[in-house]
């Protein structure tokens, strides 16, 4: 998180822009990196061996899947759309809940979750050992492999999947020419309807919980915050998701209900700003977003 | 033995444990307490400061947060709230270090643990706000502009209606701004926006309700939050923490500070006393450099070795003595300087008592590095340590030059200092060897006795420092002639030794001895003067002459007499009939002893004549002597040795008897000898019936004492005036006459001349021999002079020539005696004469 202040000083102090551009480069350590990203594309890790963090968050697919609601082992459909791993390091927090606080934490998740990898740490723990991942680890980390390593190498891999250099991004940093007026009439309009008031930030989004329907009521199964602290104040309310790549990460929302990038910025303006955009508007606004790809990982 | 060793292990430790290690090892561990103590303290000093950092950064963030809840539907880039969210998660993380709190009581605990739980309630509604203040941004401008819009579009609207929208519109801004309204208005409102939104049924009328509903609750809900906030005071908890670190921290360092203090009061106290310990080893050391010096200076030799007998250290008298340098002496065994002249035995014996431990005194004899030998008393000492030995310390003193003075006193004892040739002493040492080895040899040995001939006559005339000179030459020349076996010896004044050792026959011995006189009449050229000396040898040789050293000596002494009687400047060999023949002292004595009762002895006389008249006015009984064996002996030979002998009292009265005997006769021969003399022995004149026992005779004989005169030399009466005097009067008042033998060359004094009784005074015959017609004759007009006065009668003798009797008349003397007129005769030829 330090970084993040760092930036956050950096390009406040530059742009007065509520959106700020991603680093073009984020410090890593190699070797953790080399062995988190060996183990993210593990299948190891997965009870029967079928799953790895990759085949839900796919470096091809903008870091998720393109499913509504993403396939666990033994061919199990899991509750919630796969966020994207992409950027993910901006988040203030992990999980449409929130219940993890950093990419640490949520490592555990899929592989513990029964209709996910359906894992026990425990277990990998031993199984890693007697691969050549003890050699592995013991290059890097003095005790092996440990539950906290295998996390941290993981994390540390995830970390590394900035997508800088989105149009968009040049267009902060200085570059007049990188988005079309369509795009930049469409992020003045994200801004002056509201939209940016919930994704904005380095990450368009990822810092703070809003609650899904804002206007009106709205179907969902998954309670979101709720689960987590059980204060029936928090029911509904979910991380907001980043923008970032949106153009990639079809379909949209927690449920995966939206397929189409101009639907669910239709859904968003009526449920959670209370409006109907005109047809241009949507247009332009789902321009402005699609400004919002950057460079994506070379995996 | 265990006690033993455990004794010796507790003296071990009891060493180690120096006090001076012991201060310094105080000093050491005090110094590090001081150091760890003052460090601590900075730690603990940095690590409050940065926990008042902490608290104040949280105090800071707070206010932000504060801040940010006062916020009215702004839109705000929660970027930066999720920064210092987790900022404030990780102060408190730092704050609850368990590294810091160790050193804490358990006061903080608590309040760090409510801190903590306080915060995370706080973060909840800080996530609240978020959540809802981001759902109104804009909100409320919406809802203006939907209101404006509805009123626009439906101008027909009654006033009503638009009085009710308003007030809805308007208490949503009053809740807005936190004016509170009750339930019921609420209520009301909302029942009248629903109505509105039926009646007219547009999506308008439909998004504002919505949009009214849902503002409503968020700003509700928003109240609630910021109430919920307000209740939260982290403030004063922070302030309780920062209050009880302080206290903490007080007690903490002030108790810390304290102990540095003492540390350092106690560590300085310890640097005081290393600095005393210090201060006194330089004593030490100076006393040592001292020490030190002292023996590196000293005149003594000082060596130090290790237990091996390693030499560990040398002075500098050392090296001169020996010539070693320091670096060659050291680690080098000390009998580098053995030299072979002792017997192993010694150095075995030092060697055992050394280590015995104890000490050794001794004498060496040692060779320098330069293969020079000198001389050392020597005093080593044994090191003990802890009843070990750990080396030697020998302290030795160079006594090369005593010996040297001890050898040269030796030399001296048995060597003559001016010649060099040995003495006497040596003489008989040396020469009973000589006699074993040619008895065990079988070789013969010659023991010469050489006298130089006019020696005496050239140191009397010429002084002792020539006569020195003389005899260093005379040896040089001897040395020459004789081999370097021959031993030569200096036995007196001009008397030398030499024994020689031969297997040839005799015509070696006489071949050394005609060259030896041969050198020795060659002149002598000392200082200006060309001298010229003879030698006189007599030759005794082993086992012909002798077997025993005082033999062969005794018999080259007689051989030497007979040289020197027969005429000087040759050599004789001893033969048996010299013993008995040659006038030696022994011979004279032997002989007189029996001379008289042999009838050896006989009466001569001389007539003393009136010089001018050249008649015989008295005549002088003078004494032979005539032995077989030695034949005619001269009085001057054997008269001392008489009155040595003892034997001078009879034979005086037998001359006195035999010449009143013979002058009877005489008398009635030739009338006018008026007087006879008789020499007298001042021995004979200190007998105090002298007198009565010429009275005796001179009465047996019929006899007046008048017509006899008794001689005595000059000489004698000047020596032994005192003892003589009284008999002298006596001899007088009896009638004798006085007169002075040989006068003039002796010790005159005229008060003595004067006091004595004398009739006649006998002018010496030197001074008759000294007249010459050139002359003054000076003395004899003296003397003359003198008697006249004293009213002496003068006789002048040794009278040889015409020319001498002349100048006496002319000198006015009385009488003369001497060959010219008449020589001694016996009485039978002066008879005949007459």
């Amino acid at each position: 998180m330090k970084h993040l202040i760092y930036i956050f000083l950096i390009f406040s102090l530059s742009y007065s822009e509520p959106i700020s551009p991603i680093p073009l480069k984020i410090t890593t350590d190699n070797k953790k990196v080399a062995l988190g990203s060996k183990l993210f594309f593990d299948t190891i890790l997965s009870k029967d061996n079928t799953i790895s963090c990759a085949t839900c968050h796919r470096m091809d697919m903008g870091g998720a899947d393109g499913l509504p609601m993403s396939f666990g082992i033994n061919g199990q459909i899991g509750n919630i759309n796969t966020p994207t791993v992409f950027n993910s390091t901006f988040n203030f927090v992990q999980f449409w809940d929130g219940r993890a606080k950093n990419l640490q934490e949520q490592a555990i998740g899929p592989i513990e979750n029964p209709v996910e990898m359906g894992h026990n740490i425990d277990n990998i723990v031993e199984i890693l050992k007697s691969t050549e991942y003890h050699k592995l680890f013991k290059a890097i980390y003095k005790d092996g492999v440990t539950k906290e390593n295998i996390t941290d190498a993981i994390a540390e891999f995830e970390k590394s999947l900035i997508t800088p250099n989105s149009p968009f991004d040049n267009f902060l940093r200085g570059d007049n020419n990188a988005i079309t007026q369509n795009q930049k009439d469409g992020y003045a309009l994200f801004k002056s309807h509201g939209c940016i008031s919930c994704h904005h930030g380095i990450n368009i989004g990822g810092n703070l919980y809003a609650k899904f329907g804002v206007i009106g009521e709205v179907k969902s199964d998954s309670m979101g915050r709720f689960s987590v602290t059980k204060n029936p104040y928090d029911k509904y309310f979910f991380k907001v998701p980043t923008l970032r790549n949106i153009e990639l990460t079809s379909p949209y929302l927690h449920n995966g209900q939206i397929e189409k990038l101009e639907d669910v910025v239709k859904f968003m303006s009526h449920f959670q700003l209370g409006k109907t955009l005109t047809e241009n508007e949507v247009l332009k606004i789902t321009d402005f977003l699609k400004s919002l790809t950057g460079e994506l990982p070379k995996i | 033995m265990i006690n033993t060793k455990n004794n010796k292990n507790i003296t071990k430790i009891i060493r180690f444990l120096d006090p001076v290690l012991m201060i310094l090892l105080l000093f050491i561990i005090f110094l590090i307490l001081l150091i760890y103590n003052l460090t601590d303290i900075t730690t603990k000093i940095r690590d409050y400061s940065n926990q008042q950092s902490i608290i104040n950064e949280l105090k800071i963030l707070d206010t932000d947060f504060d801040n940010l809840m006062s916020q009215q539907a702004n839109f705000i880039n929660y970027d930066g709230v999720v920064t210092k969210i987790d900022q404030f998660y990780s102060y408190i993380e730092k704050l609850n270090n368990e590294q810091v709190l160790e050193k804490y009581s358990d006061n903080l605990i608590e309040p760090l643990e409510l801190l903590q739980a306080q915060w995370i309630k706080k973060h909840e509604q800080i996530e609240y706000f978020k959540s809802h203040n981001a759902s109104i941004v804009g909100s409320l401008n919406y809802i203006i502009e939907l209101t404006k819009s509805i009123k626009k579009k439906y101008y027909d609207l009654d006033k009503n209606n638009i009085f009710l929208l308003d007030t809805a519109i308007n208490n949503l801004f009053k809740i807005f701004i936190n004016i509170e309204l009750d339930e019921t208005t609420i209520q009301k409102d909302s029942n009248n926006l629903i109505s509105l939104k039926n009646k007219y049924k547009t999506h308008e009328f439909d998004f504002l309700y919505l949009k009214y509903h849902s503002t409503l609750s968020d700003i509700i809900r928003i109240n609630h939050i910021r109430k919920e906030y307000d209740n939260i005071n982290i403030k004063f908890i922070l302030e309780s923490i920062e209050l009880a670190l302080k206290k903490e921290y007080q007690t903490n360092i002030d108790s810390q500070q304290n102990m540095s203090l003492s540390i350092f009061i106690i560590t300085t106290i310890l640097f005081v006393l290393l600095i005393l310990v210090y201060l006194k080893s330089l004593k030490t050391k100076k006393e040592l450099k001292s020490f030190r010096y002292a023996v590196e200076n000293s005149d003594n030799s000082i060596v130090m070795t290790d237990k091996d007998r390693r030499i560990t250290y040398v002075n500098e008298a050392f090296e001169k003595i020996t010539g070693y340098s320091k670096k060659e002496a050291l680690g080098k065994n000390p009998n580098i300087l053995k030299s072979d002249q002792m017997p192993k035995e010694f150095y075995s014996n030092m060697n055992d008592i050394l280590d015995k431990g104890e000490k050794w005194h001794g004498e060496f004899i040692n060779i320098d590095k330069n293969g020079n030998i000198y001389y050392e008393t020597a005093s080593i000492t044994p090191i003990i340590e802890d009843d070990k030995i750990n080396g030697y310390l020998a302290i030795k003193l160079n006594v090369t030059d005593y010996i040297n003075e001890q050898e040269k006193v030796e030399f001296l004892a048995y060597h003559d200092s001016l010649t060099l040739l040995p003495n006497r002493r040596s003489l008989e040492k040396n020469v009973n060897i000589l006699l074993n080895e040619a008895k065990i040899n079988k070789t013969n040995l010659a023991i010469f006795f050489m006298d130089l001939d006019g020696f005496k006559t050239i140191n009397d005339a010429l002084g002792h420092d020539i006569g020195d000179l003389l005899l260093q030459a005379v040896t040089k020349r001897f040395r020459h002639i004789l081999r370097d076996t021959d031993h030569i010896f200096r036995i007196g004044g001009d008397e030398f030794a030499i024994a020689i050792e031969y297997s040839q026959d005799k015509d070696y011995i006489d071949l050394i001895a005609n060259k030896l006189i041969k050198t020795i009449n060659e002149p002598l050229h000392i200082e200006d003067h060309s001298l010229h000396i003879g030698l006189s040898i007599g030759v005794a040789r082993y086992p012909q002459d002798g077997e025993d050293l005082m033999t062969l000596l005794k018999h080259a002494d007689t051989a030497m007499y007979k040289a020197k009687h027969d005429g000087k400047n040759r050599y004789y060999y001893y033969n048996s009939e010299l013993s008995t023949t040659v006038h030696t002292r022994l011979n004279i004595e032997q002989s007189l002893l029996s001379a008289l009762d042999n009838n050896e002895l006989y009466v001569v006389y001389q007539p003393k004549y009136d010089v001018k008249t050249k008649t015989i006015f008295s005549i002088e009984a003078l004494l032979r002597w005539s032995n077989v064996k030695l034949g005619e002996i001269e009085p001057n030979k054997f008269i001392h040795i008489a009155e040595e002998a003892g034997l001078i009292n009879k034979i005086g009265l037998f001359v006195f008897r035999q010449a009143c005997m013979d002058f009877k006769i005489l008398q009635k021969k030739l009338k006018t000898i008026k007087l006879i003399t008789i020499n007298v022995s001042t021995i004979q004149l200190k007998d105090t019936k002298f007198t009565n026992k010429l009275l005796d005779i001179t009465k047996e004989l019929d006899i007046n004492p008048i017509n006899i005169g008794l001689e005595i030399t000059e000489t004698h009466i000047m020596k032994n005036i005192n003892n003589i005097h009284d008999t002298l009067f006596k001899l007088r008042k009896a009638g004798f006459k006085i007169l002075i033998d040989d006068f003039g060359t002796g010790y005159s004094s005229m008060s003595y001349i004067q006091k004595l009784p004398i009739d006649i005074l006998k002018i010496d015959k030197s001074f008759i021999d000294d007249i010459k017609l050139d002359n003054d004759n000076t003395i004899i007009k003296a003397i003359v002079s003198i008697s006249k006065s004293f009213g002496y009668t003068t006789v002048a003798e040794g009278i040889e020539d015409k020319i001498q009797e002349d100048i006496l008349v002319g000198l006015d003397v009385d009488y003369g005696q001497g060959f010219y007129f008449c020589k001694p005769k016996r009485i039978d030829d002066l008879m005949d004469i007459l």
